[in-house]
């Protein structure tokens, strides 16, 4: 079985001076749920972001469902199996309206108007947020962003799911759909987090990133 | 525009193709911004007293919106009449008050009106993606659709963030005044702004990535030309070789 997820001595850095990853190895399988923690500024969400491809590498080799990612076509073809949920959800929020903002994926993957209206339906329902959505997105409250955040990407039927930061700014009601959400589902995801009893409740292995590198 | 509220959805011109009323939209407002004789700029006003007529919207709101617009007119009738050559109504110490900068000043105000309510009336029952979606079908330059899009997009988090910065200057105790140090701070919050305003730019647009934007903005609802629209651009058409006519007789 390969790895969803295979990063091979991933070097990346921002500035010459300061190398943010060094070398760094990483696998993650089918339906494992992996928590990525690391002290602020350790290179957790930049590690997501090269996994994306949405930041260069500076060496090493990254595959993608068996694939060796080269180029940004390599990339634009895989990405869209992974959803990927940012720190502020005001990042991934733009289309007025609940409803528009989780049917974007689906047409951009060439769903037809009633089809990506059905399948952003039935998401927000799957996360019992669909009294949302009619709703303005930059209008709603942090919890219901994350949320409709987290169903931006559900909407699109992703294998993977990176959450930075999910529980951030989210109470406790919300909290608890998030947690239902992650103890049902039969996809892999890594999450960055820095909420141990979240971590606790929702992973079954933890990997720290220190120095550039994974530690399991 | 930005959360269409202020337009009644069951108008009938929500059900006017959005194409349409762009395109009309766009003439009527070339022809009203060109127009220089005040008979021709009256005959113009009668499409936006017609849409007021159909009364498909929130008159406090459109209201609230051309006060914003007047303010900014309100400026050109003071300094038009004491700029615009012309017989002078009134003067004071060396300053001359023309009737022509009076006049000027008046079509301008008529002409800025007209457009602003016939471009709310026309577009503003549309969401933006649905506006980016019909100009992608105009044939319109992507690379517009994104800047305008990206307008949009950012005036609303700009004006957020501004908030939010100056809310973080008055806790710590700031009051401006005419010093060095308030024009300081205030050039920090404009630098700060650009470059949280870039950041935010940045990770957006990753966003969309990740949901497999590829330089096409598609949309729920969509456009198919029906037999009223047809009817609706001939009216239009009509409406808009008539302005035409009337501009040239009224010259």
């Amino acid at each position: 079985m390969f790895p969803l997820i295979e990063l091979r001595n991933i070097s990346f850095s921002y500035t010459p001076a300061k190398t943010i990853l060094k070398d760094l190895n990483f696998q993650l399988f089918k339906g494992e749920k992996v928590a990525l923690l690391g002290e602020n500024g350790s290179g957790k969400t930049t590690l997501f972001h090269i996994i994306m491809g949405l930041l260069p590498v500076n060496s090493g080799e990254i595959y993608l469902f068996g694939n060796l990612m080269k180029t940004e076509e390599d990339f634009k073809k895989y990405r869209i199996k992974i959803g990927f949920l940012f720190q502020d959800s005001d990042d991934q929020l733009f289309s007025p309206t609940v409803i528009d903002d989780v049917a974007f994926g689906p047409l951009n993957i060439g769903f037809k108007g009633e089809e990506a209206r059905n399948i952003a339906e039935e998401t927000l329902k799957k996360l019992k947020i669909y009294h949302l959505k009619d709703r303005i997105t930059y209008k709603l409250s942090g919890g219901e962003k994350r949320m409709v955040a987290l169903a931006t990407i559900l909407a699109m039927n992703p294998e993977i799911l990176l959450l930075d930061e999910p529980t951030n700014g989210v109470d406790k009601k919300h909290l608890n759909l998030l947690i239902d959400f992650l103890k049902d589902t039969n996809l892999s995801f890594i999450i960055i987090s820095h909420d141990e009893n979240f971590i606790n409740q929702v992973t079954k292995k933890k990997v720290l990133l220190q120095h550039g590198k994974i530690i399991s | 525009m930005i959360d269409s509220k202020f337009i009644n959805s069951d108008s009938f011109i929500a059900n006017i193709d959005p194409r349409v009323r762009i395109i009309f939209c766009f003439s009527y407002s070339l022809i009203v911004a060109l127009l220089h004789n005040i008979n021709a700029v009256y005959f113009s006003l009668t499409l936006p007293i017609f849409l007021m007529l159909t009364k498909s919207i929130n008159f406090s709101n459109l209201f609230k919106r051309l006060s914003v617009v007047n303010g900014f007119i309100f400026i050109l009738w003071i300094f038009l009449p004491l700029s615009y050559p012309g017989d002078t109504l009134y003067h004071f110490k060396s300053l001359n008050f023309t009737k022509q900068g009076l006049e000027y000043a008046y079509l301008i105000t008529l002409k800025s009106n007209a457009i602003v309510i016939t471009t709310i009336f026309l577009l503003g029952i549309s969401s933006f993606i649905e506006i980016a979606h019909a100009l992608e079908h105009l044939k319109v330059p992507k690379k517009l659709i994104f800047l305008l899009f990206f307008c949009y997009r950012y005036i609303h988090d700009i004006s957020l963030q501004y908030k939010k910065l100056q809310n973080s200057i008055k806790i710590r105790g700031f009051s401006p005044k005419t010093n060095l140090f308030t024009y300081k701070t205030y050039a920090y919050l404009v630098g700060i702004l650009i470059i949280k305003s870039y950041d935010r730019a940045q990770r957006v647009i990753k966003a969309m990535l990740c949901r497999g934007f590829n330089g096409t903005f598609f949309t729920l609802k969509h456009f198919t030309f029906k037999k009223s629209d047809l009817i609706y651009s001939i009216i239009g058409g009509c409406y808009i070789i008539t302005l035409l006519g009337a501009t040239i007789c009224f010259h």
